[in-house]
């Protein structure tokens, strides 16, 4: 027995530490969700717009282009569960928070967890989804990113490319020449528009609508987190990104009228405002993939948004003015 | 509780210490605290179906005694018959019950009538199946006076209730495992060394080879109208590998944990992919399965010392009802039929006994003739195969018709595919090749090597397990059987 384990625990000792190592190493990762909640937390004091969504807004809404002092908190299927949750755990440190941009895409309505992207987000922002992660993998990164994910991790940084760049996405579709700034990196590769690429992504939005039954507790959440943030003066603005004309082709279409008929129906009950470029015509060289504008798609949609922003804006000091 | 999870990376350390460090002393101490960690163990799924398991066994236990204590044929009759009706009766509830009222209601419907049948909204207990056939081995070998009744409760709840085999075998019979509960265990350096190496090979199976597989085969059973028929095929020799690795990766989890607490339990799997008839592949694949129905349905038919006609009909039985077995599903009925219908000409001409050893024995590799009956074998095996993964049999045949259309020479979808998946695939086949004469693929590896380059072997099967774990642990496919 004695000589079992003395030969099991020999064995174990190069495992364990190169796990402990792993483990060390992978907490000081920079990933998209660490890099940004160190940038929002470091220019905090001075945001006024939040870009909220998932990946439309990320790649769809420049905070460059904004002449309001903006940073974009999006990330790639990011849930408006998370998109609420994360604005209230930094709103008290957001003084001059005035506007805020919702993204509601074609499946907004429809998810609240984010599948693995949960523990990202934990690691991230520290929100665990309906208290569901685990505790090793609240406690482990290694056992959290999973062992494939963990050594795509070591790869880059023997490659040296963190020292370069210094944030990269935790997903593996990087674009590793872009650090993030306020939040925020284009895509500049593209664009994927292939027939059965639009069907596929078009079937993959299609089944978690299908296959979804949180439509009703996903809108009253929405809703609460509208009334929060009008509650302290700050204005929620929704917003749907656009997408590629045949994609969109592909898309359920009682599902479109039935976003319509919410969307409305949460505008009128909270009188909040809905930008809907959904449908903006735009040349397939402004888009990355089906659903995705690139830098130049993004450049282009986010000055449309600015200059209504800046209508508010002019609306609001008038009403000022004459409130006085 | 997974074999693959966290949860299970704890437990079982803890059980092997508590086993053999605070309850070696005393046997009936140490099988007590066995019985309960199965329970527990168990009881992480649905401790509600605990009750179920502990009803089942208790029954079981009781009408064995008073079989053996009845010398009335009538009266041992009786207990015999409550035995078997209510085990079965579980069964058929539980996992049939649906079955049966929905195919009752569509046959109804053919013939123009409108019902709407009563379904139970129920879960299948896991692993009722597997202990169901536990305990009525046991009743009938005692009803044949093969066995005597045990009259020790812990130790025959142990015997239905042990956990590495308590959700998916292998079925142990009575005169193997009682037997070993009953003898006082002592640590053996070699047998638990033996156990952590095929633990790991176990895990290897199911998390690189049988996981992957099944992502692949997912994407493309889930939609195959959009799928080529390259895909199709690539996804029906992938099933194939998912369905082997994950099936026989459990067992290997299973004896090797077994082993680790010094009881040894039945073989379930001898490389049924290298076999050269599907007769042989029979005596190769889920062994514990189908030497139950041998021994209990198959020569009490009369097995084959009766005529051709009764023959074909006991062929035709056996494996239906191991099909019906796998699933309340008409796709394992004909999955079980298509087998009967393959092995059948062996049986007629009495040649279902021609390949008893392992292929190539003694040799590294073999013979063209037997290559090609390895592939044949395969392939027969695989079509089969098809239609036990399938949502339905229309769905099976289109799928196959899929595979014989032009698009079988279009190019595959990748998408699923892991990029460095063909390393540890390509390993894995010639590991288990080269490994074919053990008990499982890597009892030998590397023995008469230095240690170092053993040792580095298992870390390297050690890093490929780590590097594919992916989400949460993937449960096992013969779970819901």
């Amino acid at each position: 027995m004695r000589l079992f384990f003395k030969r099991f625990l020999f064995f174990l000792i190069p495992i364990l530490l190169m796990l402990g190592l792993a483990e060390l190493y992978l907490r000081h990762v920079p990933t998209s969700y660490n890099i940004k909640e160190a940038q929002l937390t470091a220019n905090s004091w001075n945001i006024e717009l939040l870009i909220l969504g998932n990946s439309h807004a990320t790649y769809g809404l420049d905070p460059r282009l904004f002449s309001l002092s903006a940073f974009n908190i999006a990330s790639v299927n990011q849930s408006l569960y998370f998109d609420k949750r994360i604005t209230l755990k930094y709103i008290d440190e957001l003084p001059k928070l005035k506007y805020v941009l919702i993204s509601v895409d074609y499946h907004s309505l429809y998810f609240s967890d984010e599948g693995y992207r949960d523990t990202w987000s934990y690691y991230g922002y520290g929100i665990n989804y309906k208290d569901s992660l685990s505790i090793a993998t609240r406690l482990s990164y290694l056992y959290g990113y999973k062992g494939a994910l963990a050594l795509e991790f070591m790869k880059r940084s023997f490659q040296k490319k963190y020292r370069i760049i210094r944030s990269v996405d935790v997903d593996f579709d990087l674009d590793l020449d872009h650090p993030y700034t306020k939040g925020f990196v284009g895509k500049v590769n593209g664009p994927y528009l292939a027939e059965t690429d639009n069907r596929d992504r078009a079937k993959f939005f299609n089944d978690i609508v299908r296959t979804s039954n949180e439509r009703e507790s996903v809108i009253a959440d929405l809703e609460d987190f509208i009334d929060t943030l009008k509650k302290r003066n700050i204005t929620p603005i929704l917003i749907t990104l656009p997408c590629y004309g045949p994609y969109r082709a592909y898309l359920d279409k009682t599902v479109m009228a039935q976003n319509t008929i919410d969307i409305q129906a949460i505008c009128s009950k909270e009188q909040v405002r809905y930008w809907d470029y959904f449908t903006m015509p735009l040349d397939s060289i402004y888009f990355y993939n089906s659903d995705h504008v690139n830098e130049k798609g993004a450049a282009i949609v986010t000055k449309d948004v600015n200059r209504r922003i800046e209508e508010l804006e002019k609306g609001e000091q008038v009403a000022g003015v004459l409130r006085k | 509780m997974l074999f693959n999870s966290l949860g299970y990376a704890i437990f079982l350390p803890v059980v092997f210490l508590i086993y053999w460090f605070v309850t070696n002393k005393n046997l009936t101490l140490q099988n007590a605290f066995l019985l309960a960690a199965s329970y527990f163990f168990y009881a992480c799924w649905d401790w509600r179906f605990l009750f179920l398991l502990m009803f089942s066994t208790l029954l079981d236990f009781y009408t064995g005694i008073k079989i053996a204590q009845n010398e009335k044929r009538g009266r041992r009759l009786f207990w015999f018959w409550l035995s078997i009706s209510v085990n079965l009766g579980f069964l058929g509830v539980f996992k049939y019950y649906n079955f049966f009222a929905t195919s009752f209601a569509e046959a109804v419907r053919h013939a123009g009538f409108q019902v709407n049948p009563w379904t139970l909204k129920v879960i299948l207990p896991v692993g009722i199946s597997f202990y169901t056939f536990h305990g009525l081995s046991y009743v009938i070998d005692i009803y044949k006076k093969r066995i005597e009744p045990e009259r020790n409760f812990i130790d025959y709840g142990l015997f239905v209730g042990f956990f590495p085999l308590l959700v998916a075998g292998p079925i142990e019979r009575a005169t193997h495992l009682l037997p070993q509960i009953k003898r006082p265990r002592t640590f053996d350096y070699n047998k638990a060394v033996d156990g952590l190496k095929q633990i790991l090979w176990g895990l290897f199976k199911k998390i690189v080879i049988a996981d992957t597989c099944a992502a692949y085969v997912n994407t493309v059973f889930n939609d195959p109208a959009h799928m080529p028929g390259s895909a199709h095929v690539l996804a029906a020799v992938f099933f194939a590998f998912q369905i082997y690795c994950d099936f026989s990766g459990y067992s290997d989890i299973a004896l090797g944990t077994a082993r680790l607490l010094g009881i040894e339990l039945l073989r379930n799997f001898a490389f049924p992919y290298f076999s050269r008839d599907i007769a042989e592949f029979w005596r190769r694949w889920h062994i514990s399965l189908s030497t139950w129905f041998r021994d209990y349905l198959y020569i009490p038919l009369g097995g084959s010392k009766v005529g051709t006609w009764k023959k074909i009909r006991n062929v035709f039985i056996i494996f239906l009802v191991s099909g019906f077995w796998h699933g309340a599903n008409w796709t394992f009925i004909f999955w079980g039929g298509l087998n009967a219908l393959f092995i059948l000409p062996s049986v007629i001409f009495k040649t279902n006994r021609n390949n008893l050893d392992i292929v190539a024995k003694g040799r590294l590799t073999p013979t063209f003739r037997e290559l090609v009956s390895m592939v044949v074998t395969f392939g027969l095996t695989d079509l089969a195969w098809i239609f036990f993964r399938s949502k339905n049999i229309r769905s099976a045949f289109q799928f196959i018709g899929t595979i014989f259309s032009r698009s079988l020479f279009s190019r595959f979808p990748k998408e699923q595919l892991h990029t460095y998946f063909i390393i540890p695939l390509v390993c894995f086949l010639l590991i288990e090749w080269m490994g074919r004469e053990e008990q499982y693929a890597i009892a030998r590896l590397g023995l008469r090597w230095p240690k170092a380059a053993r040792w580095a072997a298992y870390y390297i099967i050690f890093f490929y397990i780590t590097y594919f774990i992916s989400g949460a642990p993937q449960s096992f496919i013969y779970f819901q059987f």
